[in-house]
């Protein structure tokens, strides 16, 4: 664009010109008038103060340049044509809020008030090969495994930290049997989509981040569950003092409920049948049935 | 054509925003298609230069978080006469930049974006910033807004939006860039600043 001046020094005065005009404020000038200054109906008094505005703020600029990509005759035909996905439930108001199976869950002695109460969350529907839990780091990771392993394929869950860390799995991280504590996002996507549920899971402020059980730090039963599918189980490994623990399933759409007692050390339970492998579903890893966390919620896209 | 594709994507206030009460569920089901289809087929500057899988992970981020708490959100928009979709635009590439600033500092997710990695510790010179300012300032305003444009990294067709010139107007907006850019490289020459000597200091 500019042949006087090599690309380096080119660079070079964007760069400075950038620098000395941040403008980052956000502008006075009615947005009515951007408008119109979009349509180019302004006269050139205007004009001039929209442009004076448009100087000062590089969000105005933004602004204005979509705007401008908003009057366009053909956007209103892109508009139409655009993929949507299927919404997911309204936030605040999935069956489970009001589901007397999970209101029954009722906390652990000891347990933070809040820990009980079940965090509904509503997840992108988007990438359909993932699910997304929130709440009790372990239910969450059962319920992702459970969701999502394939006949023949094997996961250990490890869940032994001191962090009741949210847990949202890759199903790839699970196929290998990964553990929760270790993922690693290895893609701006995933990386992203980890921020997101973690932001939302930190902004919601309705959970401690406290877990009930600790400081039982020895994780050393190992349960093997048979999930109902041929070769498909799940390993979980719980805290030796854990009290008749079991894992509490209820699928939202049937309001039918599950537990799955896993009291016996190696032993597969079996994995009752009915429970669905898709679809919107509420977990608890109850010790001495109760949760030891927040129920977990889960929505797969 | 959906009742929901029947908000028109200018509409200053699309049909769902007056029955966030009266039937929140069906200004949820609209807003969420409004907002997906708005913001794929219009992306706002920033947005659009992230990745899609980004792209796509912000759009559902924004609709849950307008549509929590009884659409708290939501219900703060105020109609200023310009589209709700540029309100969402607004939002979107906040966010965006949000994003960019959280993980920019991680090379696997540096975007495209022309932003302010070009010559590091410059914007720190305040001397320098200082210079420059007054050098933009003896510029006349159009001109100024031009060569701010320009480093923004706009295409032609941006610029002309802009400067509130025709789109056909690239190549007066070549040759009028090609002058200020001169001018202001010549203000700071003599006002004790060679480029080449900013280019030397880079590293």
């Amino acid at each position: 664009m500019d042949s006087d001046m090599d690309p380096k020094a080119l660079a070079a005065l964007d760069a400075l010109i950038r620098a000395a005009t941040p403008g980052t404020a956000d502008s006075p000038l009615s947005r009515d008038l951007l408008l119109k200054y979009a349509r180019g109906e302004t006269t050139e008094a205007e004009a001039d103060q929209v442009q004076a505005a448009l100087m000062g703020s590089r969000e105005l600029r933004d602004e204005l340049l979509h705007l401008a990509d908003l009057l366009r005759p053909d956007a209103g035909a892109t508009f139409d044509s655009a993929e949507v996905p299927a919404p997911p439930p309204r936030p605040g108001t999935s069956s489970a809020t009001a589901d007397p199976a999970i209101v029954a869950l009722t906390p652990r002695p000891g347990t933070p008030p809040q820990a009980a109460k079940p965090l509904i969350v509503t997840l992108p529907p988007r990438r359909k090969k993932w699910v997304w839990g929130i709440g009790s780091g372990l239910a969450a990771a059962a319920a992702l495994v459970v969701l999502f392993l394939l006949p023949g394929e094997q996961a250990e869950i490890v869940w032994g930290g001191g962090e009741t860390l949210l847990v949202d799995q890759f199903e790839s991280d699970l196929s290998r049997g990964g553990s929760t504590d270790s993922l690693v996002p290895r893609t701006p996507a995933e990386a992203a989509t980890l921020a997101w549920v973690r932001r939302a899971f930190w902004d919601d402020g309705s959970l401690s981040l406290v877990d009930p059980v600790d400081p039982l730090a020895a994780w050393k039963r190992r349960v093997t569950i048979n999930l109902g599918k041929p070769a498909a189980v799940i390993t979980l490994l719980i805290p030796e003092a854990a009290e008749n623990p079991e894992i509490a399933w209820l699928d939202l759409d049937s309001r039918q409920s599950f537990r799955v007692p896993l009291a016996t050390d190696n032993v597969a339970a079996s994995w009752p049948m009915g429970v669905p492998a898709r679809g919107l579903v509420a977990v608890a890893f109850l010790l001495d049935g109760r949760p030891l966390a927040t129920p977990a919620v889960l929505v797969e896209p | 054509m959906s009742d929901t594709t029947a908000h028109q994507l200018t509409d200053a206030w699309p049909g769902f925003l007056d029955c966030l009460e009266t039937d929140p569920d069906r200004a949820w089901k609209e807003f969420h298609e409004f907002t997906w289809r708005a913001l794929r087929a219009v992306p706002p500057p920033v947005f659009r230069d992230l990745d899609p899988a980004v792209q796509e992970d912000l759009i559902a981020d924004i609709v849950v978080r307008c549509a929590e708490n009884e659409f708290r959100l939501l219900r703060g928009y105020r109609n200023q006469g310009i589209p709700f979709a540029g309100w969402l635009g607004r939002i979107v590439r906040n966010r965006a930049l949000d994003w960019i600033r959280r993980e920019g500092n991680r090379p696997e997710f540096q975007t495209g974006s022309p932003q302010d990695h070009d010559i590091p510790g410059l914007i720190d010179q305040k001397n320098l910033m200082a210079t420059v300012s007054d050098c933009l300032g003896r510029i006349r305003g159009r001109c100024r807004l031009l060569l701010v444009a320009a480093a923004d990294g706009l295409k032609p067709r941006e610029i002309a939006v802009v400067l509130g010139l025709p789109e056909d107007s690239g190549k007066k907006i070549s040759d009028d860039l090609r002058y200020c850019r001169r001018t202001l490289r010549q203000l700071l020459e003599e006002s004790g600043l060679a480029l080449d000597t900013v280019i030397a200091g880079e590293g």
